[in-house]
């Protein structure tokens, strides 16, 4: 029996891990930091599931349905079903694993996020995604005692060893430098490509995408790269940019920006239905563009002044005190200046319902993989899927497991010296990725990256996250229409002609965007 | 603002230390350590502040909003996170930055810090399937799930060093998530642990709960370990208030 090897030490990682060692197999967890340095610690809103414990009559369809609607479509059917019908046993299960979800004597209680009429996510006091993170590495920890789980901390995944199917990898000891070959089946839960976008990202500085573009590089598919969701409440701090979570809108905090003098609830009045829990892309989108109407001043605030006190002790407590850390204001007390900042990649390694990739061998999750989200992806959906995809991958991989054939010779190493400087690239690649996009600016963001590329080759240097980067660009500016978080203004109207998979692939030097049918799996 | 930032470095390849000073400059009066590391790392040539060429400065970084423990570290001598402390928290024109000394050092201010989990792993720190948190149980094991594991307890303890038997506060606090939900059988060995390797280790100084990154209110936590622990001593020996207890024989040799 072959070994699993496992690369990303979040979530996924973490839930792909202990699947494993439940199962009987054996894997190997390679991670540059420790798991407490994740980005999944930073999760905040909760947990969706359709648990119906609010006496709104929530249904797992409903579930599906609203997950479907907000990815505009672009989700696979089968398996989003999947995930929203495993949802309810995977919060049982984290409720098992001693997560201190909110409860009324003994049922969990659920709340409202954007683009759910029904109150559908448990959520924990403070910082869910802290919460499941500890007890996951704990149950990990658990694993590794038993011998089913062996961790590689400090180091770092390099490439794929690709003979015809995969056959391992090659990581490097960040502490000593060495090289090493990892021989099994690789599952990618690196996380998304943070890197590429520098300061204006909410996630972690570690999830730098150089796992992501290594495989890229090496032919495995990306898929629906042009779908960033912007988060739209979020300020700078050092480096980066806070994230107000989606539940403080769910508590009661509205959008308004100063128009003539007074302030105006923009969202209340144009989208009367969900108001300030409209989806996330529409909502950013919106913000972006009432701040260019000549009547408005051009900054938006949030307003969360009316919620009340026993709410912002019991659930909003976290942010509360970063507001009063980072911007010297009491929320309670006074309106917040918020802007959208990037959150969350919903494309990436593109897999099929079983998270295969098209490499054999290798498989995806997590927000490293294009699962689940679609166009845009439903706050409250992004840890379950992480959860749920960890778990699917492991299955679908046991089973080519249980046949591996050894390899007869360790292959070994050649060092290529990769371009590093991300200050320039994450500039362009803001310019023509940003909320609102135009031909020319994606072709104008692609053509200053070609030509850094070529100095960069010229130089003997690879250039892989440039390419991914590209890829990126070449993805958004292919699709000719507006989908989610991926909106055009010289191509405003969704088009049904375009309801299918965006693929980017390499062969060779030479990169290829085309369309596939959804659900259409892997080639 | 104008700093100067004198760090501690180390160069794994000649395996030696080095002081090096650099000059910052920053319009952002918000600005954290963190950043300012960040910046100088980002300069095309990185100068030290006599004009010589200088490496990047390693340093392990990932969220910047104090929820990871990464970039732990001694600014100003005291343990704390690069991201989280400001710039101007201090009025001297001089930073300085050690990696933190209770770990090996690997490189500039990268510590290993791996004793940390390797201690969660001997004291056994997981719960068992099936696990329901009792209701009265919740307060403390979400203040105590909120550990960042960055270090910062253990490099201010008086009593942890490098080998010690006692394992800190960065055993205590995830220890305490689990201590009261445990079966039977593992209940037991815990709190046998805890009283080993936490409870008769700690000088009660109660800096770690002072330096604490996350917050985590360990005075509490501790009071309430301590107390479990105690009880289940009590339990072990039999004893009982309404019980005489036999005086032990005090012999003086002279």
């Amino acid at each position: 029996m072959g070994q699993l090897i496992i690369v990303g030490a979040g979530l996924a990682g973490l839930s792909a891990a202990v699947t494993a060692g439940r199962m009987g197999i054996k894997s190997i967890l390679i991670s540059d930091q420790p798991s407490e340095r994740a980005q999944s610690v930073l999760a905040q809103g909760g947990v969706n599931a359709a648990l119906d414990t609010m006496g709104e009559e929530d249904s797992i369809k409903e579930h599906y349905r609203d997950s479907l609607k907000c990815g505009s479509y672009l989700a696979d059917p089968d398996a989003l079903g999947g995930m929203t019908e495993a949802a309810p046993l995977i919060l049982e299960e984290l409720a098992d694993m001693g997560i201190p979800f909110c409860k009324a004597g003994n049922q969990i209680m659920l709340r409202n996020m954007g683009g759910q009429k029904k109150k559908r996510t448990a959520y924990v006091k403070n910082g869910v995604g802290k919460m499941i993170m500890t007890a996951l590495i704990d149950e990990t920890r658990r694993y590794e005692s038993y011998g089913m789980i062996e961790r590689l901390s400090h180091h770092k995944f390099l490439e794929l060893y690709i003979e015809e199917d995969c056959r391992g990898c090659f990581v490097r000891d960040t502490y000593t430098e060495n090289v090493c070959f990892l021989e099994g089946t690789v599952l990618l839960a690196c996380g998304g490509l943070n890197g590429l976008f520098g300061e204006l990202i909410t996630g972690s500085r570690n999830n730098t995408g150089e796992a992501a573009a290594a495989v890229f590089c090496q032919g495995v598919e990306m898929g629906n790269l042009e779908f960033i969701q912007f988060h739209p409440t979020t300020f700078p701090i050092c480096g980066k940019r806070y994230l107000v979570s989606e539940a403080a809108r769910g508590e009661g905090g509205r959008l308004f920006i100063q128009k003539k003098g007074s302030p105006w609830y923009f969202m209340e009045d144009r989208y009367p239905e969900f108001g300030n829990l409209m989806p996330r892309d529409i909502m950013a989108r919106e913000m972006s563009m009432v701040c260019r109407w000549a009547d408005c001043e051009p900054q938006v605030y949030l307003d969360m002044t009316g919620i009340a006190h026993t709410i912002w002790k019991e659930k909003l407590a976290d942010i509360k005190a970063a507001c009063i850390h980072y911007l010297h204001k009491d929320p309670e007390k006074e309106s917040i200046p918020v802007e959208p900042g990037i959150h969350y990649f919903m494309g990436g390694i593109l897999v099929d319902k079983d998270h295969c990739t098209n490499i054999r061998n290798v498989y995806a999750a997590g927000e490293c993989a294009c699962q689940y989200h679609g166009a845009n992806r439903l706050g409250g959906n992004s840890i379950l899927g992480a959860i749920y995809g960890g778990k699917i991958a492991v299955q679908s991989a046991s089973e080519r497991l249980m046949h591996w054939k050894k390899i007869k010779e360790a292959p070994q190493w050649h060092l290529e010296e990769e371009y590093e400087d991300m200050g320039e690239v994450s500039r362009y690649l803001r310019k023509g990725l940003g909320l609102i996009r135009s031909e020319i600016e994606i072709a104008q963001a692609a053509g200053k990256l070609e030509a850094l590329l070529d100095v960069v080759q010229s130089r003997g240097m690879k250039g892989k996250r440039l390419l991914l980067g590209l890829a990126m660009l070449r993805s958004a500016y292919e699709r000719k229409e507006s989908r989610g978080a991926h909106f055009r203004c010289d191509y405003p109207e969704e088009k049904e002609s375009y309801r299918k998979t965006t693929v980017a692939s390499l062969d060779g030097q030479k990169l290829k965007i085309e369309f596939r049918e959804i659900g259409g799996g892997v080639k | 603002m104008k700093k100067k930032m004198k760090i501690l470095r180390y160069d794994k390849r000649e395996k030696q230390s080095f002081w090096q000073t650099f000059l910052y400059e920053t319009d952002d009066e918000e600005g954290t350590v963190a950043k300012a590391l960040n910046d100088l790392n980002q300069k095309e040539e990185l100068k030290d502040i006599e004009g010589n060429l200088a490496k990047p400065i390693k340093w392990e970084c990932s969220c910047l909003q104090a929820k990871c423990g990464a970039c732990a570290m001694l600014i100003d001598g005291m343990p704390q996170l690069a991201c989280d402390t400001k710039l101007n928290a201090d009025t001297r024109d001089c930073i300085e930055l050690m990696p933190l000394e209770k770990f090996p050092v690997v490189e500039d201010l990268i510590v290993d810090r791996k004793v940390m989990f390797y201690n969660l792993e001997r004291l056994r720190v997981w719960m068992e399937d099936k696990t329901q948190i009792s209701m009265e149980d919740i307060e403390n094991v979400s203040e105590a799930s909120r550990c960042l594991q960055c270090g910062c307890c253990l490099e201010i303890c008086t009593s942890f060093f490098p080998g010690s038997e006692f394992a800190g506060t960065a055993s205590l606090v995830p220890m305490a998530r689990v201590l009261r939900n445990l079966p039977k059988d593992r209940e037991e060995g815990m709190q046998k642990a805890y009283q080993k390797y936490i409870f008769e280790g700690c000088e009660k100084y109660n800096a770690c709960h002072h330096v604490c990154p996350a917050g985590i209110d360990i005075a509490r936590i501790m009071a309430h370990t301590d107390a479990a622990a105690a009880a289940s001593e009590t339990k072990r020996k039999n004893l009982s208030l309404f019980r005489t207890i036999p005086k032990k024989e005090i012999r003086v040799d002279i």
